[in-house]
């Protein structure tokens, strides 16, 4: 299988469709599509932003025949919770159906995922890969995650009133097939009668959010960390270890080109509350902010002020928004962080803010699910206790 | 305006232009009449709208017997109705799809579509069936409704479009489109991994209009300079490719353009098109320092605005000019 050989940027797209459906055959290689899950990884260098919604969306509605396994969770809730894209979203809901047991502590992200794609539907197949039209028939993004509200029955009956509400009150935002879907899922919901216990559910409180104790703090080829060089949005140079020193600091990572309003634009807006809610505790001198775009070459200092600004943040010594210089790659690899390109283009990106100590090294990460302003608060002040 | 008298004649006037209507709508509707003549009346008709126009309209579009000239027209006039209902929208997509339905009925149903798929409140249920059926309609037989299916598809950077458009420039007896068109359509969201493709048909062109139009698109890739400076080089080079090439490495590297340009510039052989491009990318991108103390290219340009019979290169070299009178 060629599970079992390297995957990376010159396997062709046909036989990552082939693995695909050979995992769907046997179950017990689910893993191997897990594999394929992270963003950072060599199969998605290179590939444009097309072929990688294509492969990516294949394997989540994979999931749904060959099981979910937990591991593969946080991509799923990702796409459902800031996904733009029908293909994936698609993928994404079907994966649900995958679930050993339904849960409903996934009902938030089915219905954030109505609301993320109604206007942006679109008809499609995960019949096979790269599908030709005419095609036989077709499913849609809403049409899936309709779907698995029903197969979640019981499991999703808080979601009853909005689904009621989106069928009595808002019926003309929805084409009769999904009207019908709609329709299906609420007797399903209705009709199952058996009560749902989420205690050994797969879904965990907020797999986004990970406490680190360690970690490198050379990379591998003994580029210290520290002096990769950054630029500000006022043109002013410093090294990384002069910034990120001294006092522990929360950092986001972004970039204006970025089309995806559930991500970069509103990772920065939330970044502007956030400091907000820092000035409200009285942390303002002694918490830094900072965000770290991934598109270097293109995001200069005017760009990066203008995109802060636009968006609430406040600039100070303290607080800025950063390109790399130099040294981008090192910084990537250093915070593994979940992001590819094409050329210079990013391709594909999760979502991810982290908290570093006075060191400059990582405490606590928020990768892939949005995090709440008040849990960072939180962190962040547990993090200082500790220090 | 104010006068009483002007609310008066323009009270007139939209009396006039209603009742206009309803003597085109009266001939339109009264199928006694030969189809040239109910068409023609419908030019009066700004928009069907009411629910007895829409019926008569509808039984006229649907009527397959009927002249497709009319049913085309009633179709069109029909558009802000289609709109706002989704039955209407319903029936269009039909239309389209329906291949045994004559042209100009499916390209009017597609026109009204397009048109009315900017209304989001009405039309966003049904896009992922107008997106079905552009897809659909771009395998047609029918060249110009194929053609303009790309064209919506491409616009919205449509994932299918793209990839049977590449599909069709590595394999000709799979394209849709014309090469030129294809590399044409493909610009509406160039991707890196088309790069290398678009550096190929440079190379081998299929045709002189699909080389210029994937030179243009290698403006934003920075391994494509060498290849773009040759271009501008070869005098051998269709002109048009040249002047697009000239107009990429401006955009791509316009500072080692610059003695490229000048040599345009100088050269009594080329020709105006090109020498307008060098000259306005002397104008806009050069070292302006080292341009102050060039009084030979400063001269040079002054002669070719006196003399060339282009006037886009006496407008560029009257730019030029301008701008270093303004320095010193």
């Amino acid at each position: 299988m060629l599970a079992d050989q390297a995957i990376d940027k010159h396997t062709p797209e046909g036989s990552i469709a082939e693995l695909v459906d050979a995992v769907k055959q046997s179950p017990e290689h689910r893993d191997a599509l897990v594999r394929l899950l992270p963003e950072r990884i060599s199969l998605y260098e290179g590939r444009s932003a097309n072929a990688t919604v294509r492969m990516r969306g294949y394997i989540l509605a994979a999931f749904e025949q060959a099981g979910l396994p937990q591991a593969a969770l946080p991509y799923v809730l990702e796409e459902l919770e800031s996904g733009r894209d029908a293909y994936l979203t698609a993928g994404a809901a079907r994966a649900l159906r995958g679930l050993d047991t339904p849960t409903s502590r996934v009902v938030p992200f089915l219905l954030k995922a109505v609301e993320n794609i109604r206007y942006v539907d679109d008809a499609l197949t995960f019949e096979c890969y790269k599908p030709r039209w005419p095609l036989p028939n077709y499913t849609t993004a809403l049409t899936e995650i309709f779907r698995t509200f029903g197969w979640l029955g019981a499991h999703a009956k808080s979601a009853l009133p909005d689904l009621e509400t989106l069928r009595e009150e808002r019926h003309e935002e929805f084409s009769r097939p999904v009207r019908a879907e709609i329709g299906n899922a609420i007797d399903c919901i209705g009709s199952d009668e058996k009560a749902a216990h989420d205690c050994c559910s797969a879904v965990h409180a907020n797999p986004s959010l990970g406490v680190h104790k360690h970690l490198q703090k050379k990379l591998s080829k003994g580029v210290s960390i520290s002096d990769i060089e950054l630029e500000d949005q006022e043109g002013n140079t410093l090294a990384f270890g002069t910034f990120f020193s001294r006092k522990p600091s929360i950092v986001a990572f972004f970039y204006t080109r970025c089309d995806n309003p559930n991500k970069c634009s509103l990772t920065v807006t939330k970044l502007a509350r956030l400091q907000k809610a820092i000035v409200e505790e009285q942390l303002a001198g002694v918490l830094r902010t900072a965000a770290i775009t991934y598109d270097p070459e293109y995001d200069l200092p005017p760009r990066l002020k203008a995109y802060g600004e636009n968006r609430g943040v406040t600039l100070s010594d303290d607080n800025r928004m950063f390109r790399a210089r130099t040294g981008f790659r090192e910084l990537q690899e250093h915070f593994r962080l979940g992001v590819n390109f094409t050329g210079t283009i990013v391709n594909r990106h999760r979502i991810e803010l982290l908290i570093l100590d006075a060191q400059g090294e990582i405490a606590v990460t928020f990768t892939r699910l949005q995090w709440d302003i008040q849990e960072v608060l939180e962190q962040a002040k547990a993090l200082l206790k500790r220090t | 305006m104010n006068t009483p008298e002007d609310r008066r004649r323009y009270a007139e006037r939209i009396e006039r232009a209603a009742e206009e209507q309803r003597q085109g709508y009266r001939v339109f509707s009264d199928r006694s009449r030969p189809a040239e003549e109910r068409r023609t009346a419908l030019h009066r008709v700004a928009a069907l709208r009411g629910e007895d126009e829409v019926t008569e309209a509808v039984e006229v579009i649907l009527n397959r017997e009927g002249d497709p000239a009319l049913r085309a027209s009633a179709l069109r006039t029909l558009g802000i109705e289609v709109g706002k209902r989704q039955d209407l929208i319903d029936m269009a997509i039909g239309l389209l799809r329906n291949s045994t339905e004559p042209a100009v009925v499916r390209q009017a149903a597609l026109r009204v579509l397009q048109q009315s798929s900017f209304r989001a409140a009405t039309f966003n249920p049904k896009l992922p069936e107008y997106l079905d059926a552009l897809r659909t309609v771009i395998e047609d037989p029918d060249a110009s409704l194929r053609e303009q299916a790309l064209e919506i598809l491409a616009q919205r950077k449509d994932e299918y479009c793209q990839r049977r458009l590449l599909e069709g420039l590595k394999d000709p007896s799979q394209a849709l489109v014309s090469p030129g068109k294809a590399v044409q359509l493909l610009g509406y969201d160039v991707h890196a991994e088309h790069y290398p493709l678009l550096r190929d048909i440079v190379q081998n062109p299929p045709s002189p209009e699909a080389k210029e139009e994937a030179v243009r698109l290698l403006a934003s890739d920075p391994n494509s300079k060498e290849l773009l400076t040759r271009i501008v080089e070869n005098k051998e080079e269709y002109r048009r490719v040249r002047n697009a090439s000239a107009a990429a490495l401006q955009s791509l590297a316009p500072a080692e353009f610059e003695e490229q340009a000048k040599q345009i510039v100088y050269d009594p052989e080329e020709y105006d098109e090109l020498r307008a491009t060098a000259i306005n990318a002397l104008t806009l991108f050069a070292d302006q320092e080292a341009l102050d103390q060039d009084a030979e290219l400063t001269g040079r340009v002054e002669q070719l605005r006196e003399e060339s019979p282009s006037k886009e290169v006496e407008r560029t070299a009257d730019r030029f000019l301008r701008k270093q009178r303004r320095r010193r």
